[in-house]
């Protein structure tokens, strides 16, 4: 079945191990400016949030793409650039709402979530399980499970069920 | 919820912190006796399989105590 | 390589900015971090200069792996001669500020000099620059950091600032980053408000080299499984350190009013009362634990309040210590000893002693100008830190730390002062636990439990395991005992842990990760193959170890420069004379006897190859290269 990646915001403890393991893997070294998942902060409400390419259809960026060089991967369903066809133009960055599509300044191209080839390093090392990767179709059902969770420990506690 | 099913891995351990054994405690509670020296611990649970000491009773702290003395 | 970072020499009073490479061979001796934050001290500072003057040094650094793939790879170091012990002052704290200062290009700042007016220094992608900072003199450790920011304009800046405390000079202010990371200890705060330093800020998008990624992901990824398989873990990643005090309390190991109980009797502030206030965890960098909540105080005149923290040490400071048994003022105590830019220890510890003070009448009610100090008065022990930060009435004389308030109120205040080389001791009882007393008694930043506390030797281990953990990298087959409360063995495991927690704080790596308070977690062995995979730098366990040594051994010739004796390696009167009234039967009635501590730093001492005097033997220095010191390689 079809997994996606999903994030669980109130999981995420802001340590950005993501980011590195993101930038290690896709580049080979330590640097998050590299990376293609960052945890945006406010750092005096103390809110983090995970923020990466959602795999969009109808992508967007694929769709102001002027030389083809964004298609989806029918298997994975995401998005891969071919760079071969990509002139570097960024339009793809421009059109993106999520900002998703960024720029790597050191080897000058533009770079995605590709999910790691359908093995996401940054869920492998999410301790708290922000990042999850789950079958697209079981979604809903793990979030009225762990709602329901929770809703069982108030009913224990406020009405001693 | 979890523990219906798989029963005995609910269970949490201990280390008495008075006669350094290690005792079970049922899941969820609060209060536990140590078998073997008979002191009162009230039990605090980390995650649904951890227990760990939270602190004495202290109510029966105090006698213990001074029946020691 | 990860190793391409480099140093910077800024002079403050002419505004001068020079950077150099570090050579490989000086990782090879120091590693990083506060390896070789003690070597640059020994180097650049001239011995007995005063703390608080123009002359001396302050380093600021990221341990050699911060910012790699090394679990929790997000620890500082901030080094100085200490103005409130008059040693080695150093200090180390996690957050995101030193891979960020990595990614910047810079592992060492060396700051020399006094601005004239108040400055910031700017460290960006291999620039460093002097910035006003006139606006940002008596902000708080929150708003300063923020108004940074706001001015560059990017939100991933990171910052390490002094609060009003460090500007007016408390010798026990601290340095902060982010709402919870302070490097509290030894006073680096009051050194950068000397140096009218208000701030340093980096930001850095440069690559740091990974030599083998792909081992590096595979073996971090072992790493963090087996740390977060740990029962220790567990429970830190849900209470933090404050979960500490339910055994340490439910013993009879903790301080209470000022010393004199070891027990907080019907303790109602256990690490479970967060769960009221908390909103979540947070982790420094790449770290899985995230042992600091945030939470948010719900009444009080700190109500609505944003916080992060606190720790075992916030418990003692704003709890038992001062007799309070009210979480509530913890949560609030921390806030302010963070905002204001205190280190939570030393102030929690010095209203403690005034508290006493007060109670046997050497402090009055004249000195407190009418606050009544009295054991559990939430206010009282509040507005003492307030007066502190901001050196009002008998907060100003507090401010100086032990030595010099002791001058000033007078010597009959002295035998309440619990303190060792004039830093106050952690709010916990070490009457019956010898190793941990040689611990504070021995450390080399005065007396501290991060320096050598060989926490596991509470946990009862089997001598099996203990003849395991002690006898490697380096043999050993003296005695071991499982019992917490004998002299035997406990000056290797001192040793042990020193060396053990000099290395990661060299490495800058969390010591939760490490041999700390878990037997299941990093040893030398991980250290060397984390360096190895990182940096490419084959070094051994047994290396590491004796890199340590090397840096620890320094530490220790610094002292001795500064006039350190043995009578300093000692602790106060009380420890020996006043038996622990309170606790289990193991913890109560318990003295430590002078004979046998004697010998414990006798044996300690001849561990290390220092003499009788604890002066590092001539062989010693040699086998360590530490002969030729000042060598000025940097
Ligand atoms: S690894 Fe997980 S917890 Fe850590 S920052 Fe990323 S999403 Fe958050
Ligand atoms: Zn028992």
């Amino acid at each position: 079945m079809q997994k996606i990646l999903i994030v669980d915001h109130e999981r995420c403890t802001g340590c950005r191990l993501c980011e590195l393991v993101c930038s290690v893997k896709n580049a080979g070294v330590s640097n998050p400016s590299r990376a293609r998942i960052h945890i945006i902060k406010w750092e005096m409400e103390g809110f983090e949030l995970p923020m990466v390419c959602p795999q969009c259809e109808p992508a967007p960026c694929m769709a102001v793409c002027p030389v083809d060089a964004l298609s989806r991967d029918g298997d994975l369903e995401r998005v891969v650039i071919d760079y071969d066809l990509c002139i570097g133009c960024k339009l793809c960055v421009a059109a993106c709402p999520f900002g998703g599509m960024g720029i790597d300044t050191v080897a000058k191209k533009v770079i995605k979530c590709e999910l790691c080839d359908g093995d996401p390093t940054c869920v492998d090392f999410c301790q708290p399980q922000a990042l999850q990767y789950v079958p697209a179709g079981t979604v809903n059902l793990r979030k009225k499970r762990e709602a329901g969770l929770k809703f069982s420990e108030l009913m224990r506690r406020f009405a001693g069920v | 919820m979890k523990e219906t099913k798989k029963g005995k891995e609910g269970l949490g351990k201990v280390r008495c912190l008075n006669c350094f054994e290690r005792f079970e405690v049922a899941p969820r509670a609060e209060i536990a006796t140590c078998p073997s020296c008979g002191w009162e611990w009230r039990i605090s649970w980390p995650n649904p399989k951890l227990a760990k000491i939270r602190g004495p009773v202290w109510e029966a702290w105090e006698k213990l105590q001074t029946r020691g003395e | 390589m990860a190793l391409n970072r480099k140093i910077a020499y800024i002079d403050l009073s002419t505004g001068e900015v020079e950077t150099a490479p570090i050579p490989v061979m000086m990782r090879k001796l120091y590693l990083g971090g506060r390896g070789l934050d003690i070597y640059l001290l020994y180097n650049h500072l001239e011995p007995g200069v005063d703390p608080l003057g123009p002359e001396n040094v302050l380093l600021v650094s990221a341990g050699l792996l911060a910012g790699t793939l090394a679990s929790a790879s997000a620890r500082s170091h901030l080094a100085a001669k200490s103005p409130l012990t008059g040693f080695v002052g150093s200090t180390n704290m996690g957050g995101f500020f030193a891979p960020e200062l990595r990614w910047a290009g810079f592992d060492h700042l060396v700051i020399k000099g006094k601005a004239e007016s108040p400055v910031y220094l700017w460290v960006h992608d291999g620039e460093i620059e002097i910035e006003e900072a006139s606006h940002l003199w008596g902000e708080d450790t929150f708003e300063t950091q923020d108004l940074i920011r706001q001015e560059w304009g990017d939100p991933e800046v990171k910052v390490v600032c002094i609060g009003l405390a460090g500007e007016r000079l408390v010798r026990f202010a601290n340095v902060r980053t982010g709402l919870k990371n302070s490097g509290g200890r030894t006073g680096i705060g009051a050194v950068m408000g000397s140096k009218n330093l208000k701030a340093v800020a980096v930001r850095g998008t440069m690559d740091i080299e990974i030599e083998y990624p792909e081992e590096a992901l595979k073996y971090n990824k072992e790493i963090i499984d087996k740390i977060c398989s740990t029962k220790f873990a567990q429970i830190m990643q849900r209470w933090g350190t404050m979960f500490i005090y339910g055994a340490t309390n439910s013993t009879g190991l903790i301080r209470c009013r000022n010393f004199q109980l070891n027990q907080l009797v019907g303790g109602n502030i256990e690490c479970e009362h967060i769960d009221e206030y908390s909103i979540g965890t947070e982790g420094c960098f790449g770290c899985s634990i995230h042992c600091r909540h945030k939470y948010i105080i719900k009444d009080g005149p700190y109500a609505g309040v944003y916080a992060q923290g606190p720790e075992y040490t916030s418990q003692g400071a704003f709890g038992m210590e001062v007799g309070c048994n009210n979480f509530e003022t913890i949560l609030a105590g921390n806030y302010l000893v963070n905002k204001y830019g205190l280190d939570t220890l030393e102030t929690g510890s010095m209203i403690a002693w005034a508290m006493e003070l007060y109670e046997k009448g050497i402090l009055t009610d004249k000195d407190t100008e009418g606050l009544k100090l009295e054991w559990g008065n939430d206010e009282a022990v509040l507005e003492m830190v307030e007066r502190i930060a901001k050196r009002k009435g008998l907060g100003d004389i507090l401010a100086e730390g032990p030595l010099r308030a002791i001058e000033r109120i007078g010597e009959e205040s002295r035998p309440y002062c619990i303190q060792v080389k004039g830093m106050s001791n952690l709010h916990s009882d070490e009457r019956p636990t010898p190793s941990l007393a040689l611990g504070i008694a021995t450390a080399s930043r005065g007396s501290d439990h991060l320096r050598s506390r060989p926490a596991i030797d509470l946990y009862h281990l089997p001598e099996a395991l203990l003849k395991k953990i002690y006898g490697y990298p380096t043999p050993y087959d003296g005695p071991l005992s499982s019992d917490y409360t004998t002299y035997e063995g406990k000056p290797r495991q001192v040793q042990w842990h020193e060396m053990c927690y000099e290395a990661v704080d060299c490495l800058g790596i969390c010591k939760f990760h490490t041999i700390f308070l878990s037997p299941n977690l990093l040893g030398f062995d991980e250290f060397s193959k984390l360096i190895y995979y990182n940096t490419g730098l084959e070094i051994s366990p047994q290396e590491v170890w004796e890199i340590a040594d090397r840096a620890y051994t320094l530490e220790r010739l610094f002292n001795i420069r500064e006039g350190l004796g043995r009578e300093d390696d000692w602790l106060v009167d009380r420890y020996f004379d006043e038996p622990t009234p309170l606790g289990l039967e193991i913890a109560r009635n318990k003295v430590l006897d002078r004979e046998k501590f004697k010998q414990m730093i006798d044996e300690y001492y001849a561990l290390h190859g220092w003499d009788e005097k604890g002066v590092p033997r001539p062989e010693t220095l040699k086998r360590l290269g530490l002969d030729k010191e000042p060598s000025h390689m940097l």
